[in-house]
């Protein structure tokens, strides 16, 4: 004992409590309580927001752009007709559709282009004609110049005047005789999100005139896991009761996701924790076979309640992914008291000196535990830092416990301890050096399939997508074309104007690059003033001189032909000579087409960004690279988005082995001071990763997000049972305590193999991953350790 | 061509006389039982853009609640139709499919298919939210409606709706113009509740 004085401590504890259990008992009792209490208020939240970047990093602030995309918030209903459905069926059930979309759930629903709903629209058409005016457009309007052009459209114009349409053209046709506005509305081609969409009946339709499509706009938030649970019955309870039989509707829409997900989260969390509370509750009476193996199980089930307790203190609700992880807090939390037993389990020895001794290795494998945890701490995803959070309370609760309550408990109470045996047989004796070979042979093959292993930051392979959704998008791509797969380009400024005229240099830029029509933008119908005072002074300079009398010579003497007074086009004269009129957003807006703004303009604090969509190809995405930062344009695209997450993903995964190995080594440097000691207690954690990446790569599965926790995990759990052994190994091996070595390794599996019965993508990747890792483990403790041993000793 | 300053006499403003209330309820009453009606129209517009009055001939249909065909024979045949959200418009003959939209999202054809309603079913729920309206004459009656928002007293003076309880339905709308301009429309050979042929509102 006179090496470990730090240890002795908890002999001290256990002399001084012993005297005073009954107050140990209620303290303990009263914490448990008090934990219970905070959980009753327990804020669970299903959604995937902390499994995404947060901070100030690239991926972070990509992740967030991302999130203003046109149609990120909106649900699309698609309706299919079948081989006999007619068109206007179609537009028929998705009008009614439309119609039905009123209440609470919803703020607006369309099945076609919302075109400009306000009479001054056509006005505001005719008054933007100057602003927008570009080299283009003044080549075309030199082209209608002409007396057959002029006469075909003032005589088509007349005819229109004795139609109900012509009640209201008057106005129209005064100030603007020759059709300009087509110009303008031409340019409302750059503003069709969906340019493979068809028109029919101004109702959207696919290419195959099969599909329409509904767009809806709701109130409800995509991370409100109940209010989208309400919206998408809503819905179905709408789509079920209106769109008739023979026509197939489809959602998609992130509600639908964030539905999905936390039905299933839940579902998995049920699953998870009844499954692995059970399991490690069964192994450990198994393996103790007396009723006081219900008192090393309090321990982990203590600490989850405790864990999660500490984690609400912290947090204003906690992710449904750390509460699945409160499995992997059983299975680990358990080691603790199930050492601490086997150790007192000897009848021989005195309690106190037992708990002085076990503190060693439980306090060293617990602080190293926590001490990886910590790690997570450093990640930039807010999931993994809450993980570690509830983890590391966890873990030092579950070491409170098992040293300073559960030696109390265990010896106060009346009963005998047991355990499976008291014999070796349970252990298969083999040659060491077959276990070496194996073991190496292993190792070796491990190796080699790790350069195999592919990293994947697609968050996608994240979610939960049940098959009706990932059908709805595999449909609803193949009939409209991937329009929400288009990479957004942001145009910056401090304010409206100084982020438009970004915008316009970017459109400019854009047009020699790629063809026009793909690009969807705002800068042709709302250039900022710089280039509206460039338009105004072309429109003026193309009217000021020889033109100006030629058009009005050839209206007048052409309306003349038609019907039409010599003063019938007097305002149009008038507006030729006058000042043209600024395009403001505000006149934009007051036009009936607020809708467009809403879409392609943000607006923060201090800064505004205009969003322009262009395809999300290589070619594309290459333009942009960070050499054009400078110009105050930011690309943001689901393909580099997915690049730089698995740049993350790899640079994280490196660092944090790194810093979670620097700990370890550290930590059993500082417990074992003994080269060959410190060796052997990091071969289960090096076993384990090997096995595991070298598996992942030979198998084809890929490392995503969430593996990075289960690597730190597979580090915590290997360097815990590590440190056990070792301590076995070189205190003269017990076969008890490798008991408990074993059925600690056990509850771990058990504890975290349940994560593979989850159906959502990330518990479940957990899961695989980290047994995979536990199958390198468990046996490299038990058996490899003490061969390696020893070898060594016999060798010496 | 009518003029503001003809139904200075004896007119009566909606809130101004019970009698009012009773015309109107009246008329109210005598179209209720309006499921369709055909009818000749004959439009002549008076603009100052032109040198001649354009002149135009037709039928209109209206079937309850939502259908209406305005169809022009003369001079230049062409035609517009609205069928609840939907609306075509044509140049030339029927047959030419011309171009179709909803209604709720064409600004103008809102417009026209808002005002030809509330004329023919006499929506004066509709009608009083809009104009002020002022009885001319008790019998035939005749309603005078001044526009109350400014975005259209911009333009339009007042209209002038002409009804026949003999007739069951509108005999004739004036549109009156702030500059002096105006549209006459006169509907003549009206008949209610008879068949329609089918497909006239696709």
């Amino acid at each position: 004992m006179k090496d470990h004085t730090f240890f002795s401590l908890f002999s001290f504890f256990y002399r001084v409590i012993s005297h005073r259990r009954i107050f140990l008992y209620l303290f303990t009792a009263a914490i448990i309580i008090v934990s219970a209490l905070i959980l009753k208020n327990i804020k669970m939240n299903e959604d995937i927001a902390p499994l995404l970047p947060d901070g100030q990093n690239e991926a972070a602030r990509d992740f967030a752009l991302l999130r203003k995309a046109p149609f990120s918030g909106k649900i699309l209903v698609n309706l299919q007709g079948g081989a006999d459905t007619d068109k206007n069926d179609l537009v028929n059930a998705a009008d009614m559709l439309v119609q039905a979309m009123t209440g609470s759930y919803f703020t607006e629903a369309i099945a076609g282009p919302v075109l400009p709903a306000h009479e001054r629209t056509l006005e505001w058409l005719t008054g933007s004609i100057p602003g927008t005016f570009t080299e283009n457009d003044m080549i075309t309007i030199k082209k209608k110049l002409t007396l057959e052009s002029v006469r075909a459209t003032l005589q088509k114009s007349r005819i229109e005047l004795a139609s109900p349409e012509g009640w209201f053209l008057k106005p129209l046709l005064q100030s603007d005789p020759l059709e300009m506005r087509t110009l303008t509305m031409e340019k409302f081609q750059h503003l069709n999100i969906m340019p493979s969409m068809k028109l029919f009946e101004n109702h959207f339709i696919s290419a195959d005139g099969k599909n329409t499509l509904v767009i809806i706009d709701t109130p409800v938030e995509i991370t409100d896991s109940k209010g989208s649970k309400e919206l998408m019955a809503h819905l179905q309870g709408l789509i079920e009761k209106i769109v008739p039989s023979g026509i197939d509707a489809s959602v998609i829409s992130a509600h639908a996701y964030t539905t999905a997900n936390a039905e299933v989260i839940k579902s998995d969390l049920i699953t998870i924790l009844s499954c692995s509370s059970v399991a490690i509750f069964l192994l450990i009476l198994a393996f103790l076979r007396s009723w006081k193996g219900i008192l090393v199980f309090l321990v982990p089930s203590s600490v989850l309640c405790l864990a999660t307790a500490g984690t609400l203190l912290i947090y204003d609700s906690v992710s449904a992914v750390t509460l699945a992880f409160g499995s992997v807090l059983l299975g680990i939390s358990d080691d603790y008291p199930i050492l601490v037993y086997f150790a007192l389990s000897r009848k021989e020895r005195n309690p106190e000196q037992v708990v002085g001794t076990v503190a060693r290795p439980v306090l060293f494998g617990g602080i190293t535990t926590i001490l990886t945890f910590g790690v997570m701490l450093l990640s930039n995803l807010p999931g993994q830092r809450q993980l570690a959070v509830f983890s590391i309370i966890g873990v030092t609760v579950a070491l409170v416990f098992s040293l300073i309550i559960l030696p109390h408990l265990l010896q106060s109470l009346p009963g005998e301890k047991h355990y499976i045996s008291s014999r070796a047989a349970g252990f298969p004796r083999m040659p060491r050096r077959l276990f070496l070979v194996l073991w190496l042979v292993v190792v070796g093959l491990s190796l080699w399939q790790a350069g195999k292993l592919h990293f994947n930051g697609d968050l996608q392979v994240l979610n939960m997508v049940p098959a009706e959704l990932h059908k709805a998008e595999q449909h609803i791509s193949d009939a409209w074309g991937d329009f929400r797969e288009n990479a957004i380009l942001f145009s910056e400024g401090k304010d409206l104007q100084s982020a438009l005229e970004i915008n316009d240099n970017l459109f400019s830029f854009l047009k020699e690059k790629i063809p026009e029509k793909q690009i969807i933008s705002l800068a042709p119908v709302l250039p900022s003033e710089k280039t509206q005072r460039e338009n105004r002074l072309r429109w003026s300079i193309f009217w000021s001189g020889e033109n100006k009398e030629y058009v009005k010579k050839l209206l007048i003497d052409e309306g003349d032909k038609a019907g039409f007074s010599s003063a019938a086009f007097t305002p149009f004269f008038e507006t030729l000579d006058a000042v043209p009129p600024p395009i403001t957003l505000e006149g934009f807006k007051a036009a009936g087409l607020g809708e467009i703004t809403n879409s392609l303009i943000t607006k923060e604090e201090e800064k505004t960004q205009i969003l322009t969509l262009v395809p999300d190809t290589l070619s594309t995405v290459s333009l942009f690279d960070t050499n054009r930062r400078s110009t105050g344009v930011r690309l943001v695209s689901q393909n580099r988005f997915r690049g730089l997450i698995s740049k993350a993903l790899v640079g994280n995964f490196i660092n944090y082995i790194f810093l979670a190995l620097l700990v370890i080594i550290i930590s059993v440097s500082i417990l074992f001071r003994n080269i060959k000691k410190i060796i052997l207690a990091l071969i289960p954690v090096a076993t384990g990763l090997i096995f595991m990446v070298g598996t992942m790569g030979f198998t084809g599965i890929e490392f995503n997000l969430f593996n990075i926790v289960a690597t730190i995990l597979v580090i915590g759990i290997g360097i815990d049972l590590g440190i056990f052994m070792v301590c076995n190994v070189s205190d003269g091996y017990d076969h008890t305590a490798s008991l408990g070595i074993l059925l600690g390794g056990l509850t771990s599996f058990v504890g975290l193999g349940t994560l593979t019965l989850a159906r959502h993508p990330a518990l479940n990747s957990i899961g695989i991953t980290v047994l995979l890792g536990l199958c390198g483990v468990i046996p490299s403790a038990l058996f490899i350790i003490p061969a390696l041993h020893g070898l060594t000793n016999v060798k010496r | 061509m009518l003029c503001p300053a003809a139904f200075s006499q004896d007119e009566q403003t909606l809130a101004g006389s019970g009698s009012v209330m009773g015309i109107l309820a009246r008329i109210k009453e005598c179209v209720s039982d309006v499921n369709n009606v055909s009818s000749k129209f004959h439009q002549e517009r008076n603009l100052s853009i032109l040198k001649e009055p354009v002149i135009s001939k037709g039928r209109f249909y209206y079937e309850k609640p939502d259908k209406l065909r305005w169809e022009i024979t003369d001079p230049t045949p062409s035609g517009f139709l609205v069928n609840a959200d939907k609306a075509r418009q044509w140049k030339g003959d029927h047959n030419d499919p011309g171009k179709s939209f909803s209604v709720r999202q064409n600004p103008v054809a809102k417009l026209i298919a808002d005002q030809i309603f509330a004329w023919t079913k006499a929506d004066f729920v509709w009608i009083e939210e809009r104009y002020t309206i002022v009885v001319t004459k008790h019998n035939p009656p005749s309603l005078k409606l001044i526009p109350r928002s400014q975005k259209e007293s911009k333009y339009i003076d007042h209209y002038i709706i002409s009804f026949d309880f003999e007739q069951k339905y509108v005999t004739g709308v004036d549109i009156l113009e702030k500059s002096g301009d105006s549209t006459r429309i006169r509907f003549s050979e009206t008949v209610v509740n008879q068949h329609l042929r089918k497909g006239l509102f696709d």
